[in-house]
């Protein structure tokens, strides 16, 4: 009996993902944040961006398997209030995964008009 | 690896998360750290598949495009390199890098394959970052069996 239950918690182990934190370049410019994560065998269907409180989990379903197991990337960042979260956008191709942030219209220098 | 892959889904719950933009203020992170460069060998390493007919080899390439990879076969050495045309490309003027945990060198990797294998006849496909080679396999002819018989 207790191997047939080691048995059945080996099947379920088998489907589970396996979570890989994938490496990330940061850049700002003008307007955005820009971020490029690398995330091999994950196209534009596969992946899930969710901002709650602030805080932003980012996961791609990816073809590759380890094992029996499929790979799941994912990160969380804790986002400030210089994002504009309503106006992120997400694009993945070759393999990286671009999360555009926009900057918050009260962090962007402000010119002052001379008269 | 496996082992690798079972110590890494340990690592503690804290380092999968990023203070990013409350850094962007004050310090930056720019390299990463050396668990998270142990993890990624998790998916740089490459699956081969070896079957009767067919080996089957996935290599994760993210960022290089099909014009970009170079696949060669030698005897029985398999070598695949991969080089961005437009070298780091977030690298440029107006742009403040805040954080850089990606390798922009060139890729180059080697695979030894099995025997009898059919190297005119393989196929590289690339797909989102994910490069896959096949290649057929002469099928060996199978011996003839016969008892004996033991006196």
């Amino acid at each position: 009996m207790k191997s047939e239950e080691n048995k059945t918690s080996e099947v379920v182990k088998s489907v589970e993902n396996i979570e890989i934190m994938p490496p990330v370049d940061i850049y700002e410019d003008a307007e955005d944040f820009v971020m490029h994560f690398e995330v091999p065998g994950v196209n534009s269907s596969s992946v899930k961006v969710e901002v709650e409180n602030n805080i932003m989990t980012v996961e791609c379903a990816s073809t590759l398997r380890r094992g029996n197991r499929p790979v799941l990337f994912k990160r969380i960042f804790r986002l400030s209030r210089a994002v504009d979260i309503a106006k992120i956008t997400a694009c993945a191709c070759d393999g990286i995964l671009t999360l555009k942030l926009p900057k918050a219209e009260h962090i962007k220098p402000f010119k002052v008009p001379v008269a | 690896m496996l082992n690798n892959l079972k110590k890494h889904s340990f690592l503690p719950a804290v380092r999968r998360w990023d203070n990013m933009f409350d850094s962007v203020m004050g310090k930056l992170d720019l390299f990463p750290g050396e668990e998270l460069r142990s993890e990624l060998d998790a998916y740089i390493h490459p699956d081969i598949e070896v079957s009767e007919n067919y080996v089957n080899i996935r290599m994760a390439l993210p960022g290089y495009t099909k014009d970009e990879i170079e696949v060669e076969i030698e005897n029985d050495l398999l070598t695949v390199r991969a080089e961005h045309a437009n070298d780091k490309p977030c690298r440029c003027k107006g742009k403040k890098i805040l954080r850089s945990e990606r390798i922009h060198t060139e890729f180059f990797q080697s695979v030894r394959l099995p025997g009898n294998v059919k190297s005119a006849e393989a196929a590289a496909r690339c797909c989102d970052g994910v490069l896959t080679v096949s290649i057929p396999r002469e099928v060996s002819p199978k011996g003839i069996s016969r008892k004996i018989e033991v006196k």
